[in-house]
């Protein structure tokens, strides 16, 4: 096993680097003096060893005896405090790059070995796993393809038949371009490629009443959509150091955005409904879709446990977990762990189970009520538009039949292999990722358990980079929450190949690795500011790891 | 890494006075293919020759629909037809290649969505008659979803029943529409080769066309094919764009398996017949896997095709899929036409045609197997 020598070597007490030009300080620990150093009380209650911390680290520049790790400015967090506050509990193993035979090792199978295909290009997201053909559900997985393929269309007993009355798009993969992420826009009436959602909300995050959780701007006739459409916009975001790294260099430097950041914001074009005084419209973009299933399969005791290791450290990162919902099928409580806002638990009431029914409100025979809401009907009664026919349960317009395909096929789209874990740089970054807490979150390893949905994925070592946890991301992020769940990073080296661009983030604000680093607030600043700190060459390499995934 | 290239490496490795000595050990290799010939062999004579003609032939599309509109006669609603199935036959012929721009720039759902929503088209063209909607390019560019514009609109409007359609049959609404679909799909098809080529290599007239239109592209998708491996191209190494064209040809068989031919076997149902309107559903599946011999076997290749390359490596392996190929078009070209009429009649015919096609599919995974390892 390949241990992580910057870590494995760090001393067991934590050593502020920012303090060793503060060393001669002898500043008392109430000191005012901008060079005055403290040390947390709780540190000496507990016997740590702590290094002594600048007052001007504080955010409030008092209190400092007491002074929790919250309490600290992010720019003052630094790789030492990683090694105490964020990574204690952390798997560090790595695992080998090359197997006894010299061949690729368990580091390159990303969906262990069932669910891990050696691909690396246009196709890397689409692959049946080797599960799947093992289990000899090729052409159930095809079958199940062609679902997530196809337009829906709005006559009825035809094939592909049922659209509407009201939806969003008339196919799963208008939004998951190669598979994958959407990518972002200005205009959101793009049928393919776009991927947002649109939710009209009250500054809780809860829905608008009247209005369903994606908004409908498409409707079959006479019946209308819940808006006419969404109108984004994109602003300039400037950092506080002026998109400038310590070393003066700007953000995406020789390239044709240099020195740009930018992030969407929404609002609604004609609703059909009234809407509250203080309504917001937030946008989300989609996530991928490979791996799904062995997401699936990480057993909820083993996401609290890391819940439970976040909630303990004092430290940044404090991930929350999903709510406790009630599973349909086997009647027992699981935790949420899938979309944004980990509101689905389990993949067979997951977001493609659901996003195939809500995105083109095709009934079925385990979803056989209109997707809409009761004020849209009012509305309709109110416009003289007949809906009978709409407020009873609907005959099935998917077949269960096609439906169950449709997740064999969800279920078992392959995770791609790593790639170029032998290089240098790549190593590096590796290293790097640990070093600055992106591992905190980005938790890099899993065991399944036994998933009975589909045997084969059981006790895999999945390698998927998140926690299955949502963090606070600042108000820099906020939209309809400033929470998100940890993405998966697995397979994002790929996205360029597969559709054709790199968009990342809740709302696709992020252009590439960089960006996406640099939009990192709220827990995740501190592993921002350090990313800032670090020479060219170092971002660099933890980018060219991002890219190996 | 394929033994070939090695070789290859090892020739530049070497001044050419110590590889005169070993002249006859390298012999064998000295007529050897190189991997960077077939990929611009297969970029330059099948893909972007494909989508250069389909260009051409979409603004030929273009202008007979645009002269129906003007005069609309049975001879021209005729002329259109023809017209249509002449881009269609490109478009089919590159459904081995629908990787890249087809796909990340949504020309694939754009110019080919199937199935197309008939019913809320037929409500679109009503306002169209009553005048309560305009209709133009722009409209159909910028305001209809994938199903409402394409080939199969195009051929819901020129086509029923597997016929042309008589000129007194079609509206003023559908002729305005159809002409809107017609340059929409020129457009479509130009900006696809331009995205291939690059928009600088464009031809004046097209490139025009995609000025008017407001659509822009941007690099070249052949260039960064052809220099697999190197600095700016996605690929990051030409056994990774070899592995994309074998990918493309076996999606492609795997959808005759399983949808093209496979669901309207299984379902009997002739509205499962993807462009059943014209009664070409056989021709497209013709064409698919022409489309995967041009690939595989290359267009005017000279020797630096893919075939070649297997067959470097193994003969046998080659073999198997250019025989595959041959049986998988027999017993496609064996079946009853259209196919949306002879259903129940082609039941044995398509068991043998998706038996072909699977031999066909395993077979180019083996190759692929060979030509990547």
């Amino acid at each position: 096993m390949y241990g992580l020598k910057t870590l494995t070597i760090a001393a067991p007490v934590c050593v502020w680097l920012i303090l060793s030009s503060c060393s001669g300080n002898e500043a008392t620990n109430s000191g005012s003096s901008p060079k005055a150093v403290f040390i947390p009380r709780k540190a000496e209650i507990i016997g740590v060893k702590h290094p002594k911390i600048p007052i001007e680290a504080l955010k409030n520049g008092s209190g400092a005896l007491d002074a929790k790790f919250e309490d600290i400015k992010a720019e003052f967090i630094n790789v030492s405090c990683v090694n105490c506050h964020v990574n204690p509990g952390l798997n560090l193993e790595l695992p080998p790059i090359k197997d006894s035979d010299g061949k690729k090792g368990p580091a390159y199978y990303l969906g262990g070995k069932a669910g891990t295909v050696f691909i690396s290009n246009s196709k890397s997201f689409e692959q049946p796993s080797p599960a799947i053909a093992e289990a000899g559900l090729t052409s159930k997985f095809k079958q199940g393809e062609a679902i997530f393929e196809g337009n829906f269309v709005a006559a009825k007993n035809v094939p592909f038949g049922g659209l509407g009355p009201t939806y969003m798009k008339t196919s799963c993969i208008a939004c998951h371009p190669g598979y994958g992420r959407a990518r972002r826009t200005e205009n959101f009436a793009n049928e393919y490629g776009n991927g947002y959602i649109a939710t009209v909300h009250n500054p809780d995050g809860s829905i608008a009443k009247g209005y369903t959780d994606m908004l409908q701007i498409n409707a079959v006739k006479p019946y209308l959509p819940y808006a006419k459409g969404v109108k984004i916009s994109w602003h300039n975001f400037v950092d506080k150091y002026g998109n400038r790294y310590p070393d003066g260099t700007p953000y995406n430097q020789g390239k044709k955005n240099e020195g740009i950041l930018v992030y969407p914001s929404a609002d609604i074009i004609e609703p059909l409904l009234p809407l509250p005084e203080n309504y917001k419209v937030s946008i989300e973009s989609t996530i991928g879709i490979y791996g799904t299933g062995l997401l699936d399969a990480i057993p909820d005791e083993s996401i609290i446990e890391e819940y439970k290791r976040q909630q303990a450290l004092a430290g940044p990162i404090k991930g929350v977990h999903g709510n406790w919902i009630l599973d349909r099928k086997t009647g027992k409580k699981r935790l949420g762990k899938f979309t944004w806002h980990c509101s689905r638990a389990t993949l067979d009431d997951g977001p493609g189970s659901n996003g195939i029914y809500n995105t083109t409100n095709v009934s079925r025979a385990d979803k056989p009520d209109l997707y809409g809401t009761k004020e849209w009907i009012e509305k309709h009664k109110e416009l003289g538009i007949d809906t009978s026919c709409l407020e009873k349960p609907q005959s099935p317009e998917l077949s269960m039949e096609d439906f169950d395909n449709f997740m064999i096929w969800h279920r078992g789209l392959a995770v791609p292999a790593a790639r170029n874990l032998d290089n240098p740089d790549v190593q590096k970054g590796r290293d790097i990722f640990y070093e600055i807490g992106c591992a905190g979150c980005h938790k890099p390893e899993w065991k399944t358990g036994y998933y009975n949905p589909f045997p084969p994925y059981s006790n895999q070592t999945i390698r998927p980079y998140t926690d299955m946890l949502m963090h606070d991301m600042g108000e820099e992020n906020a939209g309809r929450f400033r929470t998100y769940r940890t993405p998966p990073l697995w397979g994002r080296g790929l996205m360029h190949k597969t559709a054709g661009h790199s968009d990342m983030f809740h709302d696709l604000r992020a252009r590439d690795f960089e960006e996406a680093i640099l939009w990192h607030f709220g827990e995740a600043e501190f592993a921002r500011e350090i990313f800032r700190s670090l020479p060219k060459e170092k971002r660099d390499q933890l980018i060219e790891f991002l890219k190996a995934l | 890494m394929n033994t070939i290239k090695k070789n290859i490496k090892s020739e530049k490795r070497f001044p050419k006075t110590m590889l005169a000595g070993a002249a006859l050990a390298i012999c064998s290799v000295a007529n050897a293919l190189e991997t960077s010939q077939v990929l611009e062999t297969y970029v330059d004579n099948t893909v972007v020759a494909t989508y250069s003609q389909m260009g051409d032939s979409a603004m030929e599309f273009n202008r007979s629909v645009a002269e129906l509109k003007k005069n609309p006669t049975d001879e021209a609603a005729e002329k259109a037809a023809k017209d249509w199935s002449k881009v269609r036959t490109f478009w089919e012929r590159g459904e081995s290649f629908l990787f890249g721009p087809a796909a990340f720039a949504s020309l694939d759902p754009n110019l080919d969505s199937w199935p197309l929503d008939q019913s809320q088209l037929d409500i679109l063209i009503k306002n169209i008659d009553d005048g309560s909607v305009a209709i133009d390019a722009s409209y159909v560019r910028n305001g209809l979803g994938a199903a409402f514009r394409g080939f199969h609109a195009a051929e819901y409007l020129l086509f029923r029943d597997g016929k042309v359609r008589k000129a007194k049959d079609i509206s003023k609404g559908e002729l305005e529409y159809l002409a809107a679909v017609a340059q929409v799909l020129a457009e479509d098809c130009i900006a696809l080769e331009s995205w291939w080529i690059g928009a600088e290599s464009l031809p004046e007239t097209k490139a025009k066309i995609l000025a008017d239109a407001e659509i822009e592209t941007s690099g070249s998708y052949a260039k960064e094919m052809k220099n697999a491996g190197k600095s700016g191209s996605r690929y990051t190494s030409e056994t990774e764009a070899i592995s994309e064209i074998f990918d493309g040809c076996i999606d492609i068989v795997d959808e005759l398996v399983e949808a093209k031919l496979g669901t309207p076997a299984k379902t009997e149902n002739p509205l499962e017949c993807e462009s059943h309107h014209s009664g070409s559903s056989l021709t497209d599946i013709r064409d698919n896997i022409i489309s995967v011999r041009n690939s595989y076997e290359g267009i005017n290749a000279n020797g630096k095709s893919l075939s070649a390359l297997v067959a470097s490596k193994s003969k046998e392996a080659d073999s198997a899929v250019k025989s595959a190929v041959g049986s998988a078009l027999k017993s496609v070209e064996a079946l009853k036409t259209p196919m949306f009429k002879n259903l129940k009649e082609n039941k044995d015919g398509f068991r043998t045609a998706i038996s072909d096609c699977e031999k066909l599919s395993q077979a180019l995974n083996k190759a692929k197997e060979i030509a990547v390892e």
